[in-house]
């Protein structure tokens, strides 16, 4: 492997982290089926491109008004496909994603099946990023992401989440307000997927609309699933083994898709936690390997703990 | 002015009115009793006043403002707590984080104050209190849905307090409980009425909600039948009919 090659590896590994991040917040802390991450991640790509190529912002400005823009419409669909649960909304987001790949594809304003090129390079000091800063911009993008989901996890509004993810009523008997909770985890995991598309509008400098199709979502979701649903270290973990292991193993990449069918259907089989995830074969062992250390602090060592 | 009022409360599923034209006061400080047969509408009657339901006719003043309506997340944070009778506890989330979730009632409000941090040393060690007063704190660390009946009746009314509800609406608590357990239950029940909460209990147990409540409302085909002190709805004859009833008709099917 080449240093640029490894480097180009690295920038895709990262943009998929990016989505995958996002749509641990929607599926797996909030619990809520999404086949339609693609369409967002799409959105964030187009917006950027747009606002590069054709009302010649720069691509600083431009990346972060795609975030926005794809923040904004992933809570405007869910305010709207929210009114559907479960195996209605999978089918609903997957609707979603149909249509949103048909209006880039038809609508001319778009591109058509051509997509949309040229889109430049973001610039610092009036110099290109290298696929090497780019690496950086993107692993900057992804520990800013991780910090985000953290931050959520830890607050508030994760402890709702999690919450309306086992039992929507009891939440709401606990005064949690479910359905704003689920739009605002949309909001913000629309608004990583937006990142990713926009990070690789950037770097590709070319875009279409099959790079944004349903199976993009699904493999968004396998990589999630493998990795262990509801944490931000199995979210990572299945976006980095889905994204790399291809790559060295290329006799595989014609048969992505099945390769991914196959694990999605063997982890919900034999392991739903998914590698990382809570509870987990593999968490088990590390645990009991690492001497002891309780999850959950008791009061007292807490109180000892504080200040 | 009671603490809660229904007046001309009624609902409707298809052609059956579950609960129909009920008036019914709680006062501050009273322990309630809310007993009726099999299907008299007590839960609900539960479900309507907590949000969960809407009413079909009729309205529901909560400290003299009207709830029904509202939705229940908002219902709850003005202080209504309520437990299920069949438990729903979040059986993922240790017993200890069931609690902490009730106790950011007064955060998920606004999106900045539910940014806050959760989880402080003053959260934690309050769910545990919590715990602790329902007779939990040894299972704090157990996934709730691991948790045996019992304890998950008792977890529901330790998330209910994670609300700190001046008014308590409990849905047969005692359920399946052993009669150790239970008694166990009934001194938290007094407990908690002694911290200064209201407390309705709906309770198939006559014996036991004769012995525990101030006051006692009979319930029969979602009507109310009978209301007064435990001794007076004792004797009352149409409870006891309605009751005796119940058994004639088992008898008969």
């Amino acid at each position: 492997m080449t240093g640029e090659y490894a480097l180009t590896v690295g920038v895709f590994t990262g943009i998929w982290v990016l989505l995958a991040m996002g749509l641990n917040l929607v599926s797996g802390y909030a619990g809520q089926p999404h086949l339609g991450h693609a369409a967002l991640y799409g959105i964030g790509a187009y917006a950027s491109a747009l606002l590069t190529t054709r009302s010649g912002l720069d691509p600083w400005v431009a990346i972060p008004l795609s975030v926005l823009l794809a923040s904004a419409i992933g809570l405007a669909l869910s305010a709207v496909t929210l009114r559907v649960r479960d195996d209605f909304l999978a089918i609903t987001t997957m609707g979603v994603n149909f249509v949103v790949v048909a209006v880039f594809l038809y609508v001319p304003f778009f591109g058509g099946a051509y997509g949309i090129g040229g889109v430049p390079p973001p610039r610092l000091l009036g110099v290109a990023f290298d696929r090497r800063a780019y690496f950086a911009l993107v692993l900057g993008a992804v520990v800013l992401g991780a910090l985000l989901d953290r931050w959520i996890l830890r607050s508030w509004l994760g402890a709702g989440l999690v919450a309306l993810r086992d039992d929507e009523l009891a939440a709401e008997a606990s005064g949690v307000d479910t359905r704003r909770f689920k739009v605002v985890a949309f909001g913000i995991g629309s608004g990583h997927a937006g990142l990713a598309g926009a990070l690789y509008a950037h770097f590709a400098g070319f875009i279409t609309p099959q790079d944004f199709g349903f199976p993009v979502s699904i493999t968004v979701l396998c990589m999630v699933v493998l990795g262990g649903i509801g944490t931000l270290r199995g979210a990572v973990t299945g976006a980095v083994l889905l994204s790399v292991l291809p790559e060295l193993f290329r006799f595989l990449l014609n048969y992505r898709m099945l390769l991914y069918g196959l694990l999605l259907v063997l982890t919900m089989r034999y392991q739903p936690q998914g590698l990382l995830g809570e509870g987990s074969a593999l968490v088990g062992f590390l645990r009991r390997r690492a001497v002891g250390r309780p999850p959950v602090p008791r009061a007292e060592e807490v109180g000892r703990a504080a200040p | 002015m009671p603490l809660l009022e229904c007046r001309g409360l009624g609902r409707r599923f298809g052609g059956l009115w579950a609960l129909r034209d009920v008036d019914l006061a709680v006062h501050e400080g009273e322990i309630l009793g809310l007993i009726g047969p099999n299907g008299a509408g007590k839960t609900t009657l539960f479900n309507v006043v907590s949000g969960v339901l809407r009413p079909t006719t009729g309205t529901v003043h909560y400290r003299g403002r009207r709830i029904d309506g509202w939705p229940v997340h908002r219902i709850v944070r003005s202080g209504l707590g309520r437990t299920f009778q069949i438990p729903r506890p979040f059986r993922h989330l240790p017993a200890w984080e069931n609690v902490l979730v009730a106790l950011g009632h007064a955060h998920y409000a606004s999106l900045p104050a539910s940014l806050g941090r959760a989880r402080t040393p003053e959260d934690i060690h309050r769910a545990l209190e919590l715990l602790e007063q329902v007779g939990l704190g040894a299972f704090a660390k157990t996934p709730a849905g691991k948790l045996p009946l019992g304890a998950q009746r008792r977890l529901e009314i330790a998330r209910a307090l994670g609300l700190d509800p001046a008014l308590l609406l409990l849905d047969e608590p005692m359920a399946g409980l052993s009669s150790a357990e239970s008694d166990a239950l009934a001194d938290l029940i007094l407990r908690l009425r002694a911290q200064g909460r209201t407390i309705v209990l709906v309770e198939h147990n006559v014996a036991v909600a004769m012995r525990l409540c101030d006051r006692i409302v009979v319930l029969h085909h979602g009507r109310v039948l009978s209301e007064g002190r435990p001794e007076e709805v004792r004797v009352d004859p149409r409870v006891i009919e309605a009751y005796l009833g119940e058994e004639a008709d088992r008898a008969a099917g």
